[in-house]
């Protein structure tokens, strides 16, 4: 599976928000996206997800022009996890089998339902099924959303900032979770992380942005602190132990 | 708890619930047949099945159609308000946001006042003439706001304001043909926005049958694109819906039902708004059971309505407008306190 980006702009009125994007995927990969506040992160998901106009023959997946496919095509192919969403007063259940419906449509299959029990015990989710999603907590709720992406079967999953709100061991949950289907499923995520300590981890690949801009695209191993430096524009150095980078932000006390 | 579990709890509340409100409907159904300008008599039941010549007329010609036009006029609005309140996003939306009623009762003012149209000689004329007019205006005001909103594509706040320019525009159009009549044509345009059942007959119940059927399996289908909309539009396009066509085609359909009850019975308040809101209450969310329900207690609130209407200061039959207002109103209060209460 090959995805591809090439040259990406998006303007709004004058302010670019995009400026020449270019960049490709395959199976397994998982990448971060990470950069200051307003440096077009999420306005890059959103154009993945074709959510935000695009043009012909920008992003392709296996020569396949994602501008061609009707949104029910598209819902196939990639998922997407915004970073706010609305919450209706529907169940755990409900939002689950809303993920199935781009497959059945009105009336889902023995096979949906097999899929979605599945993942719910996947996701212990089964105590939780019955439950309106306003009810659930933070770290719950994510895991619900999440698994009702993965129930489209995307070949690409976009993640906005899934782990923002979540206590530490949610993020270590969540993020393990992604990582692991990820890997076995051979999908392609794109997952925008502000903690750059789980995008060194987790991901196996860093795409900076900065002012609408790809500043680096690296492997993690290949990840230098100039980089970082020059993303955010502070002092960073990086540390080595038990094979884990580490990153630490330099700062002054008075 | 596994999925098959939770999916028979579900089903057996939503199959309580529709077994519920389908002895409603009977109760209701009954209680309108065996009811006069005498009162209530239950002793009237077993005429029903006799063939006893002037009660079956008096049923069959009275009695039946209003009842039959009560339960679909409500399931009309019923579905509807849970169409508007799905696709602007908004739980305060109703039938009438868009501007319908006020638009149809323009339609009805300018059929009355300009075309003379509530003379009794052209009786058959006259039965059709004014609905036509209402139905034409509130189906210009719903295709207005669509043109509207694909100009700012579909955005469910503009959508809501247009609504609400537009009913003020027709409503004071109505005004202004108001102030230049006669003071008869004038009462007859005020009288017409009363929503009242009593005009029912067999030809007008068969075209609220086809619409309500037709619309109803067309919106049905699309249940689960409602549910995707709860999630926000842009979340809404990646479970696939096409979210500004779908948008366009309910708000069409959601409209026609209001515009084709409105048109031959007048405003009546309420029951769209709150029909809904009884079965998200109970059930929830979920537009699979939802948008049938809603209809089915659409149907429910206005036979009942209908009936003390008819009652409540009998043998003086109030219109059911004034009524459904007025009992709906405490209703909806009661049920988000006592909702409240249960978390």
């Amino acid at each position: 599976m090959k995805f591809t980006i090439k040259n990406l702009n998006f303007k709004v009125g004058t302010k670019e928000l995009l400026k020449n994007i270019n960049m490709t995927a395959s199976s397994g990969d998982m990448i971060s996206i990470i950069g200051p506040n307003g440096a077009g992160k999420s306005t890059l998901l959103k154009h993945i997800a074709t959510i935000l106009p695009t043009h012909k023959e920008i992003i392709t997946l296996d020569g396949i022009d994602l501008f061609d496919l009707t949104p029910r095509e598209l819902a196939k192919e990639i998922a997407y996890l915004s970073q706010f969403s609305e919450i209706p007063n529907i169940s755990v259940l409900e939002t689950l089998e809303l993920a199935r419906r781009v497959y059945s449509g009105i009336k889902l299959s023995q096979q949906d339902y097999s899929m979605i029990d599945s993942i719910s015990q996947e996701f212990e989710l089964t105590k939780l099924l019955e439950r309106k999603l306003a009810t659930l907590s933070g770290g719950e709720a994510q895991k619900v959303m999440i698994a009702a992406a993965l129930l489209q079967e995307p070949q690409i999953l976009l993640l906005d900032e899934p782990i923002s709100h979540l206590d530490p061991k949610n993020q270590l949950e969540v993020l393990s979770i992604i990582k692991k289907v990820v890997e076995s499923k051979k999908i392609i995520c794109f997952i925008v992380l502000h903690d750059i300590q789980h995008a060194i981890h987790y991901a196996s690949r860093l795409v900076m942005l900065k002012q609408g801009s790809l500043l680096y695209d690296v492997y993690v191993a290949d990840l230098h602190s100039n980089m970082l430096e020059e993303l955010f524009d502070v002092e960073v150095s990086l540390h080595k132990s038990n094979n884990h980078t580490f990153i630490y932000y330099a700062h002054k006390h008075n | 708890m596994s999925v098959y579990k939770a999916y028979k709890k579900r089903a057996l509340k939503q199959k309580t619930f529709t077994l519920f409100l389908l002895f409603a409907t009977l109760f209701f159904l009954w209680l309108s047949l065996i009811s006069g300008y005498n009162g209530v008599n239950i002793s009237d039941t077993f005429k029903l099945f006799n063939t006893d010549e002037q009660f079956f007329t008096i049923v069959s010609s009275i009695r039946l159609p209003r009842a039959l036009a009560a339960l679909l006029v409500g399931m009309l609005l019923g579905l509807s308000g849970v169409v508007m309140q799905g696709i602007l996003r908004n739980s305060l939306a109703s039938p009438f946001t868009l501007g319908i009623s006020q638009a149809a009762g323009f339609g009805a003012a300018f059929a009355i006042i300009v075309f003379e149209n509530h003379n009794a000689g052209l009786e058959t004329l006259s039965l059709w003439f004014v609905p036509f007019c209402a139905f034409i205006a509130s189906m210009l005001c719903s295709l207005l706001i669509i043109f509207l909103g694909k100009k700012v594509k579909m955005s469910p706040m503009v959508l809501i304001l247009a609504g609400v320019g537009l009913g003020s525009l027709f409503h004071s159009a109505t005004m202004f043909l108001q102030y230049f009549t006669t003071e008869i044509n004038a009462a007859a345009t005020l009288f017409w926005t009363f929503g009242d059942l009593s005009k029912a007959t067999y030809n007008i119940l068969f075209i609220l049958s086809i619409t309500l059927f037709f619309s109803l399996i067309i919106i049905w289908s699309s249940h689960w694109k409602f549910d995707a909309l709860g999630f926000g539009d842009d979340n809404a396009y990646n479970k696939g819906v096409n979210v500004n066509s779908f948008r366009l085609w309910m708000l069409l359909f959601g409209s026609l039902c209001t515009a084709i009850a409105v048109s031959f019975f007048g405003i009546i308040g309420f029951i769209g708004l709150v029909a809904p809101h009884i079965v998200k209450l109970i059930l929830g969310n979920s537009h699979g059971a939802l948008i049938p329900l809603s209809a089915l207690s659409g149907g429910v609130l206005l036979l009942g309505a209908d009936f003390f209407a008819r009652m409540l200061l009998y043998p003086s039959i109030l219109p059911v407008g004034i009524i459904t207002s007025f009992i709906g109103a405490p209703m909806l209060l009661y049920l988000l306190i006592t909702h409240k209460k249960r978390q």
